[in-house]
């Protein structure tokens, strides 16, 4: 089968309209409408990156693009792993919101696709050490959103909102903690050192401080405000580990983190 | 309880370290790794814990004691070292090359541009690795099983970090060109002085596969696989053939041989392969560290799920 990124909004769309569905259903109280329209989005949404997959005879993990689209499968999957955990209403409106945002992204701005993967990039390790990675960004995309919605309006935060926020950041980091270890074990494999203070990791290690400096002062502070602007500075980090490092004068022509 | 980032202890502790770090750094210039080496770095390794736990012993009552291995102490040491972190990615970081380094010490402030060399940054580094290291003692001993995420994150962070630091002066990067037929013992280091390694490295065979496209120029290819056959002996025996390539090195004792590159030039049937060979005795106890923090990363996960259920 000859799968392309033409093909994309046959799939993404028909997703993305069963995610929205699912959060109405969510709402509305109606747990295994909410379950079976979450995963019939994820599968067709999975359908087309298997097929690109096959197709371009690599994992489709290198261009910004192929990362954005592994974020809009990981928004709903987590939401629905959370609802379904936690029970938490809102979840699901939040995550189809962020893949909606990011299909978006990838169907009026597409990077060029090709095939070629460089040598550096051919390893076991690099699938589970950016899917990791977008499934703990996702965590944080959901939980960067709540933040917003708790420091915006003007009651101050409940304890059980916060210990959402507590609950989520405690997964992202488990997550982002495997994705970073993981990317060491590759680096010491491919480039002879664990950690060398290339551009890209010293932001991913900003990042990873961040959250945990926020997990921490949540043990301490009572003061939620600081704590959940920590979550946005936290996640502004991120956005320039993820793709700011390209624009950031500092890391031109430093970063061989660059694909 | 306060709504503050960080508390007075915390502030006054960060910026006593900075700026100790700024008068070193004036005084004396950039940090000099090579200082730690063997057998310094091995009695540190020992003496740090070492220290650690007896101070906790003897002055675990103490406020400031009890302080340095608080949750407290740990937001602002982790706050700090955020600092220093975000200065080493918002400013270009530019080591000076070697034989540099004797330079009047004043010119290498306020040694931004290489942080890793950088008072402040280790003396920062060093007040975390610390807290690290009292928050392990006062909430692991004696151990209870519900702290079992704690203990393994923080004890694989301590390790990675000190093996890290410690590994320092005796992690070697050294490169080597070989053209096919070509042997060598020896590397030129980035001063230009030759090394001798414990081994003797021939390149028998390179290939390079490149993707198939349309264009005829080479030089416009994407390489898809370079994999250089080599022979190493030791002491004059033959200890064996390895077929190296990007993400698959050779390992010969504390040795690694990894593929760094190729040079076609002129005459693409005598192509020059470029090995980077490493030595990194501390290899393993880094590995160690990021182990346990895997394990730890898994049981922080396990632990969060478990929580009670708060729905809204």
């Amino acid at each position: 089968m000859n799968m392309d990124w033409t093909m994309f909004p046959c799939f993404a769309l028909p997703a993305l309209t069963a995610w929205i569905l699912a959060a109405v259903m969510s709402f509305k109280g109606r747990r295994s409408w909410t379950f079976a329209l979450a995963a019939a989005g994820l599968a067709i949404f999975f359908t087309f990156i298997l097929c690109l997959w096959i197709s371009l005879d690599r994992p489709p993990l290198r261009t910004m693009g192929e990362t954005r689209l592994w974020y809009s499968f990981f928004m709903p999957s987590v939401g629905i792993l959370v609802y379904w955990r936690w029970r938490y209403k809102w979840i699901m409106s939040f995550s189809a919101l962020m893949a909606a945002v990011f299909i978006m992204v990838n169907l009026l701005k597409p990077e060029i696709h090709d095939r070629t993967l460089m040598p550096a990039l051919q390893s076991p390790w690099f699938a589970p050490h950016v899917i990791v990675y977008m499934f703990a960004y996702a965590m944080f995309g959901a939980v960067t959103l709540m933040a917003i919605c708790l420091l915006v309006r003007k009651r101050a935060a409940e304890n059980k909102e916060m210990l959402i926020c507590d609950n989520l950041v405690s997964t992202g980091l488990s997550f982002l903690t495997i994705g970073m270890l993981l990317g060491a074990i590759w680096a010491s494999q491919a480039w002879g050192s664990f950690w060398s203070w290339d551009p890209k990791e010293t932001w991913a290690f900003i990042t990873w401080l961040a959250y945990f400096l926020y997990l921490h002062m949540r043990r301490h502070s009572s003061g939620t405000r600081t704590a959940l602007y920590m979550l946005i500075f936290a996640f502004l980090c991120l956005q320039i580990c993820w793709w700011g490092i390209n624009w950031l004068p500092s890391a031109q022509g430093m970063s061989i983190h660059t694909y | 309880m306060t709504e503050k980032l960080i508390s007075r202890p915390g502030l006054i502790t960060g910026v006593s370290l900075t700026l100790a770090g700024l008068i070193l750094q004036l005084l004396i210039g950039p940090v000099r790794w090579q200082a730690l080496d063997t057998p310094v770095n091995f009695i540190l390794l020992a003496a740090f814990p070492a220290i650690l736990f007896t101070t906790y012993r003897i002055f675990g009552n103490s406020s400031a004691v009890m302080w340095l291995g608080s949750a407290r102490a740990a937001s602002a040491s982790i706050a700090w070292t955020l600092v220093m972190v975000l200065i080493m990615g918002l400013i270009r970081q530019q080591p000076l090359p070697i034989g540099f380094e004797d330079m009047p010490a004043y010119l290498h402030f306020p040694g931004l541009h290489d942080m890793r060399t950088n008072w402040s940054f280790v003396l920062i580094f060093l007040w975390l690795l610390t807290a690290l290291g009292m928050a392990l003692i006062r909430v692991c001993i004696p151990l209870k099983i519900k702290r079992i995420a704690f203990l393994l994150n923080h004890l694989g962070l301590f390790v990675a970090l000190l093996a890290g630091a410690l590994g320092t002066p005796q992690n070697r990067h050294y490169r080597l060109t070989l053209k096919e037929g070509e042997s060598s013992s020896q590397i030129i280091d980035p001063v230009g002085q030759p090394h001798a390694i414990p081994f003797t490295i021939e390149l028998k065979d390179f290939d390079v596969t490149f993707y198939e496209s349309d264009d005829y120029d080479r030089s416009n290819q994407i390489p898809k696989k370079f994999v250089s056959t080599v022979g190493i002996s030791k002491s004059g025996k033959r200890d064996g053939t390895y077929s190296i390539s990007v993400n698959h090195p050779a390992r010969i004792g504390h040795w690694r041989v990894y593929q760094y590159g190729y040079d076609t030039g002129s005459d693409p049937e005598h192509a020059a392969s470029t090995f980077e060979i490493v030595c990194n005795p501390w290899h393993g106890l880094f590995l160690t560290g990021i182990l346990i923090m895997f394990a730890g990363a898994i049981a922080l996960f396990v632990q969060t799920s478990k929580r009670k259920e708060t729905a809204v």
